[in-house]
């Protein structure tokens, strides 16, 4: 076993600035602090997450923007030269 | 997790023997374990004539006075606290808990060192897990959930995905991948809430990251969200980030905006990174732009190989089609039941963007050799034909898991949609 200990190891209790990393950095699920669960304030209580946080309508809401507009033109304009060449082929 | 109380001062002395008569622990107890350097505080008295308390004991004292080989004494230390532990009842998990969860504070990102650790703490959680008291209440089953968790550390520090999976299994075989009852015990619940909610956000991201069963694992990340503490924004943000795809793959479910600002609201840089990310998948679901998601995909591709989402993004991208062929079979319209391919194909092909490709390969080819005439039609009725492939293979997967009702007739090159109900509603309920 190895008894050497490396400097980069940080003491749980330090509240340096340089503990507070952002998630970005860190891949983990940090520790609650000590006091969280003091003042625990439910996600579940204080939101009405259970009913309200997922929505369904997606594959029936129609959008309406650039993208929508420019696929119908697009499509319009292939029916068009379809059209022509039945009329071509005629 | 544990609150330290120091407000014990010189002239205060703490009992230890009390607590393994009294079987309980407070912050005097967990300040006797703590490897912090102590000056000027209070004293540890230990008057047992227990071998394993005394050598416990002394390691404390070493470790109060500020050694230089701290890793190793507190290695020392779970090792006689794992000896301890045998036989003790409940209480003895949550200092269990803390000695190895020091321990891992004091490890650093060595192979070997990391090994090391993880042995002992698996060693820790198996004495809980495998405690045959038939008393249930002061059973140290209760224990193994929070030194899991500690497992968990350790195998992502190692990343290693075989130890994870092996210890997963392990807790499959002991039924303890279900959702549990909390603890009716008030005190008691709000630590283990902090250790549930970890555990649950562990299992979700092992089984949706690594196991591609999203419908598990939005299980699992729904509990660790709804339990989670509301102010502790950064995880929320990290169980939402997992969570919001492998929803929108298994139920087919997206998030409320005003739901979602709700909870990444004051989350710093990361929050409204995640919170944009959010509102532009939600987009490209809703309208089914699938080229925009093809370009979102692959320009966050290291946010979602970090986060593990990867796999995700993939089976969304179907959902994506479907909303884009929903729109456009809408769109060409006439409640038509047969609907041409080649029509969506020049769309779905992103037209406009091969054309320049095949324009780009006549320059190259003409200025080689100026000779042989290029046929540009026939290019461009092959680049058609593998559209058409393309399409009729994602339908098929398509009407293969019955979002959408229909057939393909690939010698008319069309689809033949059904006349009730083509596109049936696909969430279901979380």
């Amino acid at each position: 076993m190895k008894n050497t200990e490396s400097e980069n190891t940080t003491p749980t209790t330090s509240n340096d600035a340089s503990k507070k990393k952002t998630l970005e950095d860190d891949d983990e699920f940090e520790d609650f602090p000590a006091d969280v669960w003091q003042n625990y304030e439910k996600v579940q209580n204080k939101t009405n997450i259970q009913n309200d946080l997922w929505e369904d309508d997606w594959d029936d809401v129609e959008v309406d923007d650039d993208f929508t507009k420019e696929l119908r033109a697009e499509l319009e304009k292939q029916k068009q030269s379809q059209n022509q060449n039945q009329n071509q082929n005629q | 997790m544990i609150k330290i109380d120091s407000e014990l001062g010189p002239t205060d002395a703490v009992d230890i023997d009390l607590y393994f008569k009294k079987k309980y622990s407070d912050s005097g107890f967990y300040l006797f374990l703590s490897a912090t350097k102590k000056e000027h505080q209070c004293t540890f008295l230990l008057q047992s004539s227990d071998d394993k308390l005394a050598k416990l004991y002394n390691i404390c004292i070493k470790l109060h006075a500020g050694a230089y080989n701290i890793l190793s004494l507190c290695q020392e230390q779970v090792r006689i606290m794992n000896r301890i532990s045998e036989t003790e009842t409940d209480w003895i998990t949550e200092p269990l808990w803390f000695v190895c969860h020091q321990m891992i504070q004091y490890c650093s990102t060595d192979t070997a060192q990391l090994e090391n650790c993880g042995r002992l703490i698996h060693r820790s959680f198996n004495l809980c897990l495998n405690d045959r008291n038939p008393v249930l209440s002061s059973n140290r089953k209760s224990g193994s959930y929070s030194l899991a968790n500690l497992e968990f550390i350790i195998y992502h520090k190692l990343k290693n995905r075989d130890m994870m999976k092996n210890l997963v299994k392990v807790l499959q075989s002991r039924n303890m991948d279900i959702i549990m009852d909390q603890p009716s015990n008030k005190e008691k619940n709000s630590i283990k809430v902090g250790h549930m909610v970890r555990y649950y956000y562990y299992l979700g991201e092992y089984y949706g990251c690594f196991e591609s069963d999203f419908n598990k694992a939005s299980t699992f990340l729904s509990i660790a969200l709804l339990h989670c503490n509301f102010n502790y924004k950064t995880h929320i943000a990290k169980i939402l980030v997992l969570l919001v795809p492998f929803v929108i793959v298994s139920r087919k479910m997206y998030p409320n905006e005003k739901v979602l600002t709700q909870l990444l609201s004051a989350t710093g840089q990361y929050g409204e990174k995640l919170f944009k990310f959010i509102i532009q998948l939600v987009y490209c679901l809703k309208s089914g732009d699938i080229h925009g998601y093809d370009k979102f995909v692959s320009s966050n591709e290291v946010f979602l190989l970090k986060n593990g989402i990867y796999v995700a993004m993939c089976h969304i991208r179907e959902l994506v089609f479907l909303k884009f062929f929903k729109t456009c079979t809408k769109m060409i319209g006439n409640n038509k039941t047969i609907v041409p391919l080649s029509s969506i194909a020049e769309v779905y092909g992103n037209y406009s963007q091969r054309k320049k490709k095949i324009r780009r390969l006549i320059n190259m080819k003409s200025k080689k050799d100026t000779k042989i005439p290029i046929d540009i039609t026939s290019l461009e009725n092959k680049e058609m034909n593998e559209n058409m492939d393309e399409l009729e293979c994602l339908l098929a997967n398509l009407i293969n898991k019955g979002f959408i009702k229909g057939y393909l007739s690939h010698s008319n090159r069309c689809i033949v949609l059904s006349k009730n109900d083509a596109f049936p509603h696909l969430s279901s309920s979380l």
